[in-house]
């Protein structure tokens, strides 16, 4: 009886210490993007895999590459941010609890909680509407149009129309290639702006997005835009603006350039950079209420053309 | 509850059958029928129209001017609108709501249904306090069109949230399958709009009089089994694991409103908690001295025979349960009752091994002080006595 307890014991103590050992591996849990990877010596380079990592070796993030990391004690590391990091020097954060010692008493201190039993009607919330909404007509997808889109343009608004007035939208853009969604907002409008379009998208990239109503689900339009070469939408407006130049249109007026130059886009089939153009010189010149007309009406006979 | 209601009342029972109220299925919401057939119920001195459908838009479409005439013209219509809430009981805010342009003058009521678990439906609130404002629930506006003391007679009952005693099931053909309504009953009519319209000299103007119309949705068309606006209730024939949603949302509003008509017999009363403790203490008394009598029997098989006893008292009590919900609509809490039934003989063995020695010298000592009292009486009377005759 006693060296049984004495075997049981020991097998406990060695199965725990295991579990200790075990655990003070790094673990790559997650990656997003094709992360490069460094070597302890920093010469032998590679791509970062998923399973254990040597705490010698460097993860070096580029834009929209996302890595995480856990060790031992259910610590996690989330790399977002482009850079090199030492995997020894990384900042872990502790998710909670994750020995068995410690779930047990988690699980024990649980029966003492406030748990309300389901027979009690305090237990009910009134959570559920019970109505119909009827049929819900999709979103039409109005900016970007189909085509190239400039990064370096200033703040890019998806815009979409759809009348209703309590729902909330969800904007999502895709990876064309990949089919990785690679930005989700909601909003109860019907236009999101995403400030820094360079932090989300990567030139000469394709992508797709939609627009979903929360809580239907519809077979939703969908929509694809190339992002630009870097340079492309500024050198597209020097070259018109260097022939007006040339052509002796110094005294043309800050409405006349802007219809101008946004057709000589549109006549170069990048409609996007037309629309893109008009918002710049609509910030630029925040007192010409013509100019957001102008790029108004140029984007919505634009749907038109387009059978929109 | 679910096992109550979806096995043991009987469904085919035909006075389940509730002639006051109509389900018209609106399918695919087309807002010119629906303006038609407000107007068509307006004309046949229907009691209430419920309208379980949601406007919130407005598209600038001709059937849009059609059915805000309609609503305009009608006296009977009722839209439901839905609240979210917030911490605490009294923080709520109106959620979704049909659109001005159609709600303006027209009575509301919220169909908010209570769950514990976001998909059940046991419960409901018959007022709820939007920001400063009492609100009705759905059904109660409903009635309230009808017989205006039903206000009255919620408000004496005091409770806050009512347990819904669901009878009647989800009528329709595509619904006569396991775990929906497999006995095929109809406790409702259901009728689709399309059908309505298209024939109306099929009903005639005595059918409608009084009635209560509900018009939501109950599948895009008869024969589809749509999960829309559907949920889980005790009706449901399979009451654990996985199954179907049983009732479309205006079908739960239906048999709200049919219990709320029967208020005087249908409503569940639960047995208050003090009541429950008492019956839980009466069951650790009676245990105990059902133990006590096995114990001096000195039987050899006193834990399988104590276990035996304790089987038959839990279904005793799970059938004493079970019988009146189903009989008397009284609701005994099962939870609290049988553990007592679990841990009557933890304790007896607890109270006769450990307590029992103390608890007895503690009441000799206590008995033997009362003994003591009329002796120092005695005595005090004695000396107060001796004082006088000093003095």
């Amino acid at each position: 009886m006693k060296s049984t307890l004495i075997k049981v014991v020991f097998c406990f103590i060695f199965i725990l210490g295991l579990t200790f050992l075990y655990g003070q591996n790094i673990y790559v849990i997650h990656i997003e993007g094709q992360v490069s990877l460094l070597l302890g010596d920093e010469k032998k380079s590679g791509n970062l895999v998923h399973g254990p990592i040597s705490e010698n070796s460097i993860i070096i993030l580029d834009k929209n590459e996302r890595v995480k990391l856990i060790r031992s004690k259910n610590e996690i590391c989330d790399l977002k941010i482009p850079g090199k990091y030492k995997v020894n020097q990384l900042p872990y954060q502790n998710t909670g609890n994750n020995s068995i010692l410690g779930r047990f008493c988690e699980y024990f201190h649980s029966f003492f909680t406030n748990h309300s039993s389901p027979e009690a009607k305090s237990a009910y919330k009134s959570s559920i509407s019970a109505i119909s909404r009827g049929n819900m007509a999709i979103p039409k997808l109005d900016f970007p149009l189909q085509g190239d889109l400039a990064l370096d343009a200033g703040p890019i608004t998806f815009m979409w129309s759809h009348t209703c007035d309590t729902c909330t939208y969800a904007l999502k853009i895709y990876n064309f290639n990949t089919k990785k969604l690679i930005y989700e907002q909601s909003s109860k409008q019907t236009e999101i702006t995403i400030s820094n379009p360079e932090t989300q998208f990567i030139d000469e990239v394709k992508y797709y997005w939609k627009v979903e109503v929360v809580g239907f689900d519809l077979e939703y339009l969908v929509n694809t835009f190339n992002v630009a070469p870097k340079g492309q939408f500024d050198k597209n407006i020097f070259d018109i603006d260097y022939r007006l130049g040339i052509e002796d249109f110094e005294w043309v007026g800050t409405t006349p350039k802007c219809i101008y130059i946004m057709s000589e886009l549109a006549a170069l089939h990048k409609p996007n950079f037309a629309i893109q153009y008009g918002r710049s010189t609509q910030i630029r010149h925040p007192d010409n209420i013509e100019i957001k007309g102008i790029t108004e009406n140029f984007l919505y006979s634009n749907l038109l053309n387009n059978g929109e | 509850m679910d096992v109550a209601f979806s096995k043991f009342r009987n469904h085919r029972d035909p006075t389940l059958y509730d002639s006051r109220i109509v389900i018209v299925n609106t399918g695919i919401t087309d807002r010119p029928e629906v303006a038609a057939a407000i107007d068509y119920f307006e004309k046949k001195d229907v009691g209430a129209i419920g309208i379980d459908l949601m406007f919130d838009t407005v598209y600038h479409l001709k059937g849009d001017t059609l059915l805000n005439q309609a609503l305009s013209a009608s006296s009977k219509a009722v839209l439901g609108f839905s609240f979210k809430e917030l911490k605490g009981e009294y923080s709520s805010v109106s959620d979704l709501k049909s659109d001005p342009y159609f709600a303006n003058g027209i009575s509301k009521g919220y169909v908010n249904i209570a769950s514990n678990d976001g998909f059940s439906i046991r419960a409901f609130e018959p007022f709820h306090k939007i920001g400063a404002l009492e609100e009705k629930a759905f059904a109660v506006s409903i009635i309230e069109k009808l017989d205006t003391t039903i206000t009255k007679d919620l408000k004496s009952r005091n409770h806050v949230k009512e347990w819904i005693n669901f009878r009647r099931k989800q009528p329709g053909l595509q619904n006569e399958i396991f775990p929906i309504n497999k006995d095929k009953v109809t406790h409702y009519t259901q009728i689709n709009i399309d059908r309505l319209l298209s024939d109306t000299a099929l009903y005639k103007r005595e059918f409608w009089k009084d009635k209560i119309i509900l018009m939501g949705f109950c599948g895009e068309s008869d024969q589809s089994f749509s999960m829309k606006d559907r949920y889980y209730t005790p009706l449901n024939e399979q009451y654990s694991g996985k199954s179907y949603p049983d009732m479309h949302g205006v079908v739960i509003h239906a048999n709200i409103i049919s219990m709320l008509l029967d208020r005087k017999t249908d409503m569940i009363n639960d047995v208050s908690d003090a009541w429950v403790y008492f019956i839980s203490f009466c069951i650790f008394f009676a245990n105990y001295f059902i133990f006590r009598v096995l114990l001096k029997k000195h039987l050899f098989f006193l834990v399988p025979l104590v276990r035996v006893i304790q089987i038959l008292q839990f279904i005793l009590f799970f059938s004493l349960c079970i019988y009146l919900l189903v009989n008397f609509n009284i609701k005994l809490s099962f939870i609290t009752i049988i553990t007592a039934v679990i841990l009557s003989f933890e304790l007896f063995e607890f109270y006769e091994h450990k307590l029992k020695k103390r608890m007895q010298s503690r009441v000799e000592s206590f008995a033997q002080f009362l003994t003591t009292i009329p002796q120092y009486f005695k005595t005090k009377k004695i000396i107060i006595q001796d004082e006088i005759n000093i003095d």
